[in-house]
Parts: structure tokens; C-alpha cells; sequence
């Protein structure tokens, strides 16, 4: 397996699925998560991840009664999925409600919901575990992710993903753009603002539902907070920035790919004796993270540092006078 | 699965049952017929969690007011980080052995991450302007990741399993019982002797900084306390139940007084009562349906559950005192 | 197109209004009728519901009960005749956006879903910009503007709607006198077009010279009309609720102020 070039891993068959399906993935999410960064609900993705746990552990389980084996992977995805979506949504409407009704403060709605619907999924784990054991091995898939065994099925449900949310985006920028700006003005303009949000959660719920195969329940938030966080540090358009975002969002997937595989060949070099492999989820969030940082820090403009730099140059210049 | 006695007293039994025997045997521990080294695993189990949520509810209590709750979602993911530091500083005997390293050593290195992720996220949102949401879950996502990384490297096992999240309450030992009270006593200790500072920086963090009192030095101590029960408790239950012990019953606490003692205490008493019911139906479902659920998601159930009552109660209470009012005009 | 002739005198009709918030009342049963072409400023004081009131005009909150109507209809029909400038505090200046991206929004109302704004949506944006002195911050991200600037920003984006009826909240509260003065003059001119145009205001030395009609707000509608006739002590005092002899005692002295300000030239005054 050594020896690929950058390009094999867009055409090997073992590799393409990861690759690809990984670059769909962070696209539509860093699309998504530009959304939510504007809007300061950055950690929405965090509890949407959590909350739709227990919803995967009940797909395994109704497989589990209809006696639906890995094998049938297609049924075992759909049905895995539906269940994410239906409490992820869920978690949704109990974070609106608990911050409307029940007046409690939004970190603290977010984190309850967060560790309770956790804590649900914990359960309905374990319950898997006993009844459906050979079914548990999804329990590791979707904790953690498990971007390696990725097929082109995951390949045709990603793409199909992000032309829905690119489409979204550009059918209704304007009206995006505007309601994030200022919600209330968007309504005085006769922009149907509801809807609207409702299209905006539906597709934040589908990006982190679907994006939990391949970095997990604890990381997927990494993919919706990082690449936006790094596109606004180098403009001040909405459109150039939700571009940027898609772009280290893909730039992410393929690094974080090509760094686990190349990475495990050198450490089976090093260590033939061990069969280590590097996960590639982690190293997918941490390829975002490091260009998140790198643009925090030396972004023209915006950069912490270069931001510091000017000043001190701004400073020795008043000296010199 | 039950490494207690060969004869658990519990094995068999229904909720009630349970509750029953547990009473008959605290009773008898208090009363010295009973000795801690006699205890199986269930009671260690509810003891452990008792602990916990009382240390819990009381550090809860004061992030909900305080809107720190993210901050404990945090720790408790970055806290992985500072068990492979753990690791790191563990003799190398010790290592090769494959065991957990010693809980000193766990302590020290839950609190030096606790500082570091503090440190971290307060330089993203301070210094580099970035806003707290966003800094936070950089900070948290990539520590996390960096720890799976690394314990992938050491352990040659990407797995570290749901250990991580559920803890095993089943391997609980008596000394976790120890460190587990001793975080209670010096939680207890902190809050009864700093309780007007506490008090006061929660409610008007500008009046407190203007006579003398450091609001973030509360911060930061409540987060050294969120380190210490995080890692006392990850053995035991994980890093989840900590959390959910820390929003669950303090919101359930608040939906019925806004007095801060009062919340302090119902917090601890409803905690309390969701350990012991937790385990109770884990033994329930254990003998009835032969489902060996894991406890700290049950618990986290009754959790749950309890707020869900609660909630409903004083709904239920609110629209009588309304029909009550109106019917004595 | 709607006839004028089925149209009513009253731009703005609001009857028994009350609006909620939480369970406080933060509006109580407010009934007015407005003609066009006046300049009007809402007065009262903090809480008193001011930007409540325009919200609820608007459809931004749900009311407990009362009607709204415009020229004789629900808003919904009239939408694109009324402009809504809110506070500057309610915005986040560090969002992505230009100056002149910020004032082309003004015509998404009007354009509908699925299109874009044309050359001509475009060159009205410059020709506001312009007429507010801003199109060379065109360019500019909004948070590198100054408050009077961003101020400025926003009207010219009210403007672009070409709308008959406004209503600016706290447009004039901290901004520079330049500002003011502009965008006072921009205000004068819709008002000599026949446009209404409905002010939240704070500074009550500047009523007198700057609004037709006053609308008086304490959550109740203490009065509303002609401000010759309604901007005086007793009705104030009913607003603001100032002790009886201590607010008649200083009002003289702060119009007393007002004139020894505009007599002298080089002035170190407070």
C-alpha cells in the first residue's frame, strides 16, 4: 500500500470512500456550521451529536428485532439514520422549550439536553450490547466514528447531501444572509423567517446526523465550529466566507485521510510488530484544528499575531518621532 | 460482572425489594453490625454515587447561575487528555502493567488540564477575540482528539472504549469510595466556608469586584472542583454522569425556589435519590429481564425522570394554586 | 396597486393594543390614529414600551389583543410600503457584511424569493449611499464605522426601500451632530414628499424642533397629537412622572439653557 500518490486516494477503492465521502462530509457541515457561527450557536452541533445518539442505538435496535445483520448495510444505515434524525430533532425541541417555558439559561438547556439524551443513548447501548451483540459493534462506529470502513454508498449519501445544502444556500443567500444579520429586520421585510429557520435546522440536524459515521458522536462539533472560525478570519463577505468554509472543510477530509494512512504505513515501518492504525477521525478534527489556528493567528488583517506585529511597529514608529 | 461476596444480598431482587435491603443494611453499618469491608458491589455502587451527585449538584448548582455549564462539557471531554498525561507521568513499571495509573497522579493531571483548557478557551475569547462558543468547542474538540491520538500511540488501540463515557460502576473498589468522599468533604468545605463569596460573585460579579472579591478567581476554583469530581468520579461512572448529576438536578431544584441555600440542598437530596433509584432499577431490570443495562446510563435516566416530574409537578401545582386563587374570590 | 380612494385618511390605525411581556404588561390598551405626511416622535421614558409599541405595529411580537391597520389594511398587503430601522444595539457589528451589502438589503423585501438584486437595485444603493455621505465607506466592513456612521448606514438602507411609512428607533440617540443634522434634513424632505415617519426619541430638548406630532408613552398612552399642543409640562410630567413642583421648577431653567447655548459663540458649557 505504499507509495500512493496524493491522487490514489481519490481512486483507490479502499481509500476513495474515506477520502471522498470525509471531503462531502465537512463540506456540507462547514457550510452548515458558518451558518451557526454567526448566529452564536457554535455548540448547537455538540448537543445535536449527543442528542442523536440514542436515536442510532434505537435504529440498531429495531434492526436487532427484525434480525437485521450488518451485512445489510444499506437497511442498517436508513434505519440508523432515521432513528438519529427523529431524536436529534428532538433534542432540538427540548432545548426551545426548556429555554422558552421552562426559562432556563441557554448553556445550561444545551448541556442537560446534552448529557441526558447522552445518557439515554448510554443505555440503550448497553441494552444492545446483551440482546443484539453482534450488532454492538456499531455502538464503536458511531462514538467515534469510523471513517475507514466508508464505501462509495457513503460516497452517493454525502454528495447528495451537499448539493442539497449548496443548493439551499444558493437559492436563498439573500434571505440567509439577511436573517442571520438581523432576524427581526428580515421579518419587517416580509422574509418568511420561520420557514426559513425551520430549512436551516433541518439541514444542520441531516449534516451532523449523517456526519457522525465518519468522526463520531464526541468530534462531529469540531467539523460545524472549525472551518468557520478560520473563513472569517480572512474576509468580510458572507459569500466568501461560506466558500472559504466549504473549502477547509474538504481541504480537512482529505488531509485528515491522507495523514492517518500515511501515518499508520510509517508507524508499521517503525513498529512492524504492532498492527497500530491511526483513527482518521481525530485526525480529520485536528487538521481543522491547526488551520483554524494558523488562521486566528497569521490571518492578513485578523491575525492575533499580525495584529500585534502592527501595533508594535505602530508603536516604535510614534517613538522614532 | 458482580465481584462483591459470592453471596450478594441483592442478586434477586425487585426496586422495592432492593430499597428495603439497602435500608436494613445502612442501618446496620451505622449501628456497627455491619462492616465497610462486608459492603458488595451495589452498595458501593450507590455510595459512590451518592457521593458524586452531592459533590455534583452543589458545583451545578453555581454553574447554571453562573452560566458555566459549557465550561464542565468541556473539562469533562478534555479530561482524556490529562489521564494519557497521567499515564505519561506513572512509573514505567506501572505502565508496562497496563493498569490505571494511581488516582494522585490521575488528580494532579485532571487539574493541570482543567487549568490548561480554562487557560486556552480564556485566550481564544480574550486575546484573540474569537467568541466564547466558538473558542470553546475549538478547544474541547481538538484536546479530545488529540488525546484518542495519543492514547491510540500508547495503548496501540484506538479503542478506548465506552469505558471512557460509562465508566464501569461494576469494577468499583473501596478506595474509589475514599476519594470520592474526600472530593464531597473538601466541595463541602470550600462552599460552606466561601459561601457569601460564592454567593455574592454569582449574583453581582461587578459588586463583588468592586469590594475586593475576584470573580474569576471563583471561576477558577469551581472549575478545580469540576476537575477533581470529574476524575475521582471517571472510574466509576465515566465523565457523563458527572454532567448530567451537574444540570439535572439542580434545574429540577430550581423550578420550585429561587432561594440559593434551598437549591443547594434539594439539588443534593434529589441527586441523591436519583443514585439510589438508579441502581435499584438496574438490579430491577437485572432480575426481571435479565438485561445487564449499564448503571450510569439508568441513573441518567432517573435523572431525567426526575426533572421531567418535577416539572410537571409544579405545572400541575401552578395551575391549582391559579384555580384555587380564583375560586376564592 | 391599491385604489386611493378606498384608502383611509390614517397611514397607521392601532386599536386597544396590549402587549405582553412575560406576565408584566409592557403595553396597555394603547388606541391611536395617525394621518400622513407628519414627522412623530415617541416619547417616554426607559421601559415605557417605545420600541415595543413599533414591534407590535410591525408583527415582530405577538400582542394579547388589539388591531393594527394600515391605510385600512393588514400589514401583510401593505408590507412593502412601511421601513423598519431598528437600534444599532441590536445588531452584530462584527457580522460579515459591507456598507453597501448592508444598505442593498433594503430591497430584498421587494424582490421576492429566488432572485438577486439587479443593476438598478444596485445603483440606488450608490445614489443613498451617496446622499448620506458615505460612498466612500461603501467598501467598509460595518464595525469600522463610527456610531453616527453606522446610524447613517441604516438610513440609507430604510431609504432604498422607498417605503411611505417609517419607523426608526432611536435613530438619533449618540450619534455625532453632523449626523444628526443630515439625516434630520433627510427626514424633512420625506416628510415634504407626504411620507409619515415615526420616531423613538430620547432628547427632549430637540422635540420642539424637530417633530409635527408627539405620541406620549408610559405603557399607557398618556396622549399623542399635535405637539404645540401636547408637548407641555402637565403632560410630560403625566409621562415621566417627575415630582410636581421639582420638574415645574426645572423645566424653565433647561429651555433657559437651550437659548443661552444657541446666543453665545465660544461656549464651555456642560
Amino acid at each position: 500500500m505504499s507509495g500512493e500518490s496524493l491522487f490514489s486516494f481519490f481512486t483507490d477503492p479502499i481509500l476513495r470512500g474515506p477520502t471522498i465521502g470525509c471531503m462531502l462530509m465537512s463540506l456540507a457541515a462547514g457550510l452548515v456550521g458558518v451558518i451557526l457561527f454567526l448566529r452564536k450557536q457554535s455548540l448547537i452541533g455538540e448537543v445535536l451529536s449527543h442528542a442523536a445518539y440514542p436515536g442510532v442505538m434505537l435504529g440498531v435496535l429495531v434492526a436487532g428485532l427484525f434480525s437485521i445483520t450488518e451485512n445489510e448495510e444499506s437497511l442498517l444505515s436508513i434505519l440508523i439514520l432515521a432513528g438519529a434524525f427523529l431524536t436529534g430533532s428532538l433534542g432540538l425541541w427540548a432545548i426551545q422549550l426548556l429555554q422558552k417555558k421552562m426559562r432556563v439559561s441557554n448553556d445550561a438547556a444545551l448541556c442537560f439536553v446534552l448529557s441526558t439524551f447522552f445518557g439515554v443513548g448510554v443505555t440503550l447501548a448497553s441494552d444492545v450490547q446483551f440482546s443484539f451483540t453482534p450488532l454492538y459493534r456499531q455502538v464503536m462506529t458511531y462514538l467515534y466514528g469510523q471513517a475507514a470502513t466508508m464505501t462509495d454508498v457513503h460516497i452517493v449519501i454525502y454528495g447528495t447531501l451537499a448539493c442539497v445544502v449548496v443548493l439551499i444556500i444558493l437559492w436563498f443567500y439573500k434571505e440567509l444572509q439577511v436573517m442571520t444579520f438581523d432576524a427581526e429586520y428580515a421579518k419587517s421585510l416580509g422574509i418568511p423567517v420561520k420557514s426559513l429557520d425551520l430549512i436551516v435546522f433541518v439541514l444542520v440536524t441531516l449534516s451532523v446526523v449523517i456526519g457522525i459515521r465518519s468522526v463520531g458522536v464526541v468530534l462531529m462539533s469540531a467539523m460545524l465550529i472549525a472551518p468557520a472560525v478560520a473563513a472569517r478570519q480572512f474576509t468580510h463577505h458572507l459569500s466568501v466566507m461560506l466558500a472559504l468554509a466549504a473549502f477547509f472543510g474538504m481541504t480537512s477530509g482529505f488531509f485528515g485521510n491522507y495523514f492517518s494512512v500515511r501515518l499508520t504505513e510509517s508507524l508499521a515501518l517503525a513498529y512492524p510488530a504492532t498492527r497500530m492504525i491511526l483513527p482518521t477521525g481525530p485526525m480529520i478534527v485536528l487538521v481543522a484544528g491547526a488551520i483554524s489556528a494558523a488562521a486566528l493567528l497569521c490571518a492578513p488583517e485578523r491575525g492575533w499575531l499580525v495584529r500585534l506585529w502592527r501595533a508594535s511597529v505602530l508603536a516604535s514608529e510614534e517613538r522614532g518621532r | 460482572m458482580e465481584r462483591g461476596p459470592l453471596f450478594n444480598p441483592y442478586h434477586g431482587e425487585t426496586f422495592w425489594g432492593f430499597l428495603l435491603e439497602f435500608g436494613r443494611r445502612m442501618g446496620a453499618l451505622l449501628i456497627g453490625r455491619l462492616s465497610f469491608d462486608q459492603l458488595v458491589s451495589d452498595e458501593i455502587q450507590v455510595l459512590v454515587l451518592i457521593g458524586i451527585s452531592i459533590s455534583s449538584s452543589l458545583i451545578g448548582t453555581f454553574l447554571i447561575l453562573r452560566r458555566m455549564t459549557m465550561l464542565a462539557n468541556s473539562l469533562s471531554h478534555t479530561i482524556l487528555i490529562g489521564i494519557v498525561l497521567a499515564f505519561f507521568l506513572t512509573s514505567a513499571s506501572l505502565r508496562g502493567q497496563g493498569e490505571i495509573p494511581p488516582m494522585e497522579i490521575m488528580l494532579v493531571a485532571a487539574l493541570a488540564t482543567g487549568f490548561f483548557t480554562a487557560f486556552l478557551t480564556e485566550f481564544l475569547t480574550k486575546t484573540v477575540k474569537l467568541r466564547e462558543d466558538a473558542s470553546m468547542g475549538l478547544v474541547f474538540t481538538n484536546l479530545f482528539a488529540l488525546g484518542v491520538m495519543l492514547v491510540t500511540l500508547l495503548t496501540r488501540n484506538a479503542h478506548i472504549g465506552t469505558e471512557a463515557v460509562m465508566g464501569n460502576a461494576d469494577a468499583l473498589h473501596k478506595s474509589d469510595l475514599s476519594w470520592v468522599y474526600l472530593i464531597v468533604s473538601c466541595n463541602l468545605l470550600l462552599f460552606a466556608l466561601f459561601f457569601k463569596e460564592f454567593k455574592l460573585t454569582t449574583f453581582d460579579p461587578a459588586l463583588a469586584y468592586a469590594m475586593g472579591f475576584s470573580p474569576s478567581l471563583f471561576n477558577y476554583l469551581l472549575m478545580t472542583q469540576i476537575s477533581a469530581t470529574t476524575i475521582t468520579s471517571f472510574r466509576a461512572v465515566g465523565v457523563l454522569l458527572v454532567l448530567a448529576f451537574m444540570t439535572g438536578p439542580p434545574l429540577a431544584a430550581r423550578l420550585f425556589t429561587h432561594d440559593l441555600k434551598i437549591m443547594l440542598v434539594w439539588a443534593v437530596l434529589l441527586g441523591s435519590c436519583c443514585a439510589l433509584m438508579g441502581v435499584a432499577v438496574t438490579r430491577h431490570i437485572l432480575t426481571i429481564y435479565g438485561a445487564a443495562l449499564s448503571t450510569s446510563g439508568v441513573v441518567v435516566c432517573t435523572i431525567l425522570f426526575v426533572y421531567l416530574s418535577t416539572a410537571a409537578i409544579t405545572r400541575v401545582a401552578i395551575i391549582w394554586h391559579r384555580l384555587v386563587g380564583n375560586a376564592s374570590i | 396597486m391599491e385604489s386611493k380612494s378606498k384608502e383611509s385618511p390614517f397611514v397607521l390605525e392601532i386599536n386597544q393594543l396590549r402587549v405582553n411581556y412575560d406576565k408584566t404588561p409592557a403595553l396597555r390598551n394603547i388606541s391611536l390614529s395617525i394621518p400622513a405626511g407628519l414627522l412623530i416622535g415617541i416619547i417616554g421614558p426607559n421601559g415605557a414600551g417605545k420600541s415595543t409599541l413599533i414591534k407590535a405595529a410591525l408583527g415582530l411580537l405577538k400582542p394579547l389583543s388589539g388591531k393594527v391597520k394600515f391605510w385600512n389594511q393588514p400589514l401583510q398587503r401593505v408590507r412593502q410600503r412601511v421601513a423598519y430601522v431598528p437600534q444599532r444595539e441590536s445588531v452584530d457589528w462584527d457580522f460579515p457584511v459591507t456598507v453597501r451589502d448592508l444598505v442593498v438589503m433594503g430591497c430584498y423585501g421587494r424582490l421576492g424569493l429566488f432572485h438577486s438584486p439587479e443593476k438598478k437595485d444596485w445603483v440606488a444603493t450608490d445614489h443613498y449611499l451617496h446622499l448620506m455621505g458615505m460612498q466612500d465607506y461603501a467598501h467598509r466592513q460595518i464595525s469600522q464605522l463610527s456610531g453616527g456612521q453606522q446610524q447613517r448606514v441604516f438610513l440609507a438602507r430604510a431609504l432604498l426601500q422607498e417605503a411611505d411609512l417609517y419607523f426608526m428607533d432611536e435613530p438619533l440617540t449618540g450619534v455625532d451632530l453632523a449626523t444628526e443634522i443630515v439625516m434630520i434634513q433627510t427626514l424633512q424632505e420625506l416628510r415634504k414628499e407626504g411620507k409619515t415617519v415615526f420616531i423613538v426619541h430620547h432628547d427632549l430638548n430637540t422635540v420642539e424642533s424637530y417633530f409635527d406630532w408627539v405620541i406620549l408613552l408610559n405603557r399607557d398612552l398618556i396622549a399623542y397629537g399635535p405637539r404645540t399642543a401636547y408637548f407641555t409640562p402637565d403632560y410630560l410630567n403625566a409621562t415621566y412622572g417627575h415630582n410636581d413642583a421639582l420638574f415645574n421648577h426645572a423645566w424653565p431653567f433647561s429651555s433657559q439653557r437651550q437659548c443661552v447655548v444657541k446666543n453665545k459663540t465660544a461656549q464651555s458649557s456642560t
